[in-house]
């Protein structure tokens, strides 16, 4: 094993030089900074009074720590506990949420409470849905997870209610993962013997990427079904689905979602492409508002948002099982919400009125920034 | 082209050299002063704090898909998680990362890698640090709550695209009393983060939350100011919509 | 310190950008073609990052498990889970029974109890908002908050008169919409500034 070389060279010009990689520095020599003797520097400090008490104070801690007495034990350092009454207080939430909702599923009578006044988006939606023939396609989107699935399969029930009863063929794909099974739950809970048995496109990845490239060539981003079979040929399970070339042609486009965010990529992308196709929305509660907009200006032709959509939807003479199982708890749900905010809100203002809790509350503020 | 498309295209060129000049200016002779964000203010700090304290700060970015408009608040997340890992790489508890949209997780990898790289210790980057949680939002949340609540976690930043459930995560944190800076770009979790979160990052403030942790940054300075300028330009511009209208010329 | 691969990234990024972009505004043939098929790689390209990243969270769990902590059950737990999920998708179908079964018995009760979770965090978190900040913009949210809830359901089989019929679709459409379009409206310049970055290669989240 060979040595390092610059050990046995010393003639290296990092050797030579003063300073490493700088020429024309004067080389450093021991011996001229070797001294006999260190001279003695007069000089005098001024103390003032403050600065002995400190050098006093400074030199009895030095004397006490070489005393050796020990500091006393420090109690180890409690773990952070979330406030047990905060605990406690969103258990009682909990559970008196629970109770509430149970009690109302359980003892409703399932009849509607109070006669919902139909808006105009969602006449247009049923108008639009009931006049499907058996000769149409229907592209319908599940846009939610199951998480939503509380909220909008009642929704999607109503929906496809209608579908299914005209006959139409129902396309299904999914912009979620996990879609096309949230798809095939609904068809096992809804679908009667006698209807037509939906097609299954499968997952779209990419968001918005994913919408224009299935506005672009529909039939090049679905190249086969969930099955793995080309549903354009025309020995496909279903030969009408040859006439479609675009999702233009399909009778009417349908998305169920439950993001906002979603359903204006689908807005964005999908709708400019659709011409007279009608374009439905079914949407959550939280997306609903934020849609709403469109429907003014023409992009959409028909919107139900929520429960209360899915309320408002269905007709009296023929209630919707799923949606009425649930509608009265909901709404139980809800009034018990707002009596812990209005409570709570005036608990808040209570306790904020008085000074001590001021004092502790802003002490506890403190401590949390850096 | 229509008349919209070329308005539309115009738009973003003239954007685009605002900001050109923007940032030329800003190299050349100026240093802007940002206004105040609560929800940024301390966050270089906190973050620096956390790491002298021997902890973790846990960055995530959302769920929403990189490929929509979304990804542009992931985007945002991104820079400003670069710049924490930057901070905190060579620390006992490097930043960990975790998202519910797989592009991300895949970038953000990727740039904590580059981390690493830059600094010539790519031997300590690691390939755990930064993960896809879950696939759909609630699993992703579910996935991210263990970091969350990682007692060696001490700064939460939840920066990205986030629906309604990131009052799950901001309320996980709060409970543990970490310091949380928080953010999205859906209007359903802003509304959620306003009542759960102390100081949310509320509308355009999310995309501002870099140049706070790291101000000397031309472009996102001369970005700001672009945006600042047209955002005087709309208001001037619907306002005057609405006074045409009265006026009965609309 | 950039690589060598980092100038060819950033060009082809801002290459893609560009077509996609124009694209959107000039019409023409060729450019229409070209931006298609980058859609399509893209959505190729997401699908399969799905599979990357749950690998990689098999990867981090993985890890857990073998650093025998108190995590390591559930990292087990996870893990035992998403492979046995895998092979009954891949057994059967997509829409089997199989499948549908752990929709309906694992998926959508857990992540539902998620979201009864968030419902009671939000109660709890709006009863306490006048406690965390008293300030005027919480006593109208607050207010917006119980407006809304109250005119949406039935109060003992009847909806509360103006507030149902008035009140609530005023709120909706007016502030709550002028509001909701003044933050979307700063948002989208924020968008377009992200978007000019990206494309002219000021930012590139792509140097690994």
């Amino acid at each position: 094993m060979m040595d390092n070389p610059q050990d046995q060279q010393d003639d290296t010009p990092q050797k030579k030089e003063a300073v490493p990689g700088l020429e024309d520095v004067l080389p450093l020599n021991a011996a001229m900074f070797e001294a006999d003797e260190i001279l003695p520097v007069p000089f005098s400090v001024d103390i003032s009074e403050p600065q002995h008490k400190h050098i006093g104070l400074l030199e009895r801690m030095l004397a006490q720590e070489n005393e050796g007495t020990p500091p006393p034990a420090q109690p180890p350092k409690a773990e952070y506990h979330p406030d047990s009454f905060q605990r406690f207080l969103r258990l009682a939430i909990g559970l008196i949420l629970i109770l509430t909702i149970t009690a109302n599923i359980l003892y409703s009578n399932r009849s509607p409470s109070a006669a919902l006044a139909v808006p105009s988006e969602i006449v247009q939606t049923r108008t639009i849905l009931r006049g499907l023939s058996s000769e149409s396609m229907v592209l319908v989107a599940f846009d939610y997870e199951p998480g939503f699935s509380a909220e909008m399969e009642p929704l999607a029930a109503a929906v496809f209610q209608d579908i299914l009863t005209t006959q139409a063929v129902p396309v299904i794909l999914s912009t979620s993962p996990l879609g096309t099974l949230q798809a095939a739950r609904l068809m096992q809970k809804i679908q009667p013997p006698t209807a037509r048995q939906p097609i299954y496109l499968g997952y779209l990845p990419g968001g918005a990427a994913g919408l224009m490239s299935l506005t672009n060539s529909l039939r090049n981003t679905f190249p086969l079904d969930v099955d793995g079979e080309s549903p354009w040929l025309p020995d496909s399970a279903n030969p009408k689905l040859q006439a479609i070339n675009s999702i233009a042609d399909f009778a009417a486009v349908i998305v169920l979602s439950a993001d906002a965010e979603n359903a204006r990529n689908w807005l964005e992308q999908v709708q400019p492409a659709l011409n007279k196709t009608p374009f439905i929305f079914a949407l959550s509660a939280q997306a609903a508002p934020l849609i709403r907009p469109y429907l003014s200006g023409n992009q959409l032709q028909g919107m139900i948002g929520g429960v209360i959509g899915a309320h408002a939807y269905q007709e009296p003479k023929q209630p919707n099982a799923m949606l009425q199982m649930t509608w009265d708890g909901f709404a139980a749900g809800v009034w018990v919400a707002v009596a812990f905010i209005v409570c709570g809100s005036g608990i808040s203002l209570v306790l904020l009125s008085d000074p001590a809790r001021k004092k502790r509350r802003k002490q506890r503020q403190k401590r949390r920034l850096p | 082209m229509s008349r919209i498309d070329a308005l539309g295209l115009g738009f973003i060129l003239i954007f685009a050299g605002g900001m050109l000049i923007f940032h030329l200016l800003i190299r050349k002779w100026t240093v802007f002063s940002f206004r105040s964000i609560t929800g940024l203010a301390r966050l270089r700090q906190r973050v620096l704090s956390s790491i002298e304290d021997g902890k973790r700060v846990h960055i995530s970015l959302g769920k929403h898909s990189l490929l929509s408009q979304e990804g542009a608040a992931a985007l945002a997340g991104l820079r400003l998680a670069d710049e924490i890992s930057r901070l905190s790489a060579l620390s006992d508890h490097p930043a960990h990362i975790t998202s519910g949209d797989a592009p991300v997780s895949i970038l953000s990898r990727d740039g904590n890698k580059a981390v690493y790289r830059n600094m010539d210790h790519e031997e300590r980057f690691d390939p755990c640090a930064a993960y896809m949680s879950g696939v759909t939002a609630f699993s992703y949340v579910a996935g991210s709550l263990a970091e969350v609540v990682d007692p060696q976690t001490a700064v939460n930043v939840l920066l990205g695209g986030f629906g309604s459930e990131i009052g799950l995560l901001a309320d996980a944190a709060d409970q543990r009393q970490t310091l949380t800076t928080c953010g999205t770009s859906s209007l359903a979790g802003q509304s959620v983060l306003y009542a759960v979160a102390d100081q949310p990052l509320l509308g355009e403030e999310i995309y501002a939350a870099d140049a706070y942790l790291q101000p000397q940054t031309t472009q996102t300075s001369a970005a700001l100011r672009m945006q600042d300028i047209f955002r005087w330009m709309l208001v001037v511009l619907i306002l005057a919509g609405i006074a045409a209208r009265f006026a009965g010329v609309l | 310190m950039t690589r060598w691969i980092t100038p060819i990234s950033t060009a082809i990024a801002t290459g893609v950008g560009i077509i996609v972009l124009v694209g959107y505004f000039v019409p023409a043939a060729w450019i229409l073609d070209l931006r298609a098929l980058f859609l399509r790689w893209a959505v190729i390209l997401a699908g399969l990052t799905l599979l990357v990243g749950i690998f990689n969270l098999l990867a981090v769990h993985g890890r857990k498990v073998y650093s025998l902590n108190k995590e390591s059950w559930s990292s087990l737990a996870l893990i035992i889970a998403l492979v046995g999920t895998a092979g009954v998708i891949a057994w059967q179908q997509t829409h089997s029974a199989a499948a549908l079964w752990i929709l309906n018995w694992i998926l959508i009760p857990a992540e539902s109890s998620l979201m009864a979770v968030l419902a009671v965090i939000l109660i709890y978190a709006a009863a306490r908002l006048l406690y965390r900040r008293k300030t005027v913009f919480s006593v109208i949210f607050l207010v917006t908050v119980v407006i809304v809830l109250s005119g949406s359901v039935p109060f003992w089989g009847t909806f509360i008169p103006f507030v149902h019929d008035r009140l609530l679709g005023w709120i909706i459409s007016v502030p709550a919409m002028a509001g909701a379009r003044g933050l979307l409206l700063g948002m989208a310049l924020g968008i377009i500034a992200t978007g000019i970055r990206l494309l002219t290669g000021n930012q590139h989240p792509y140097d690994g």
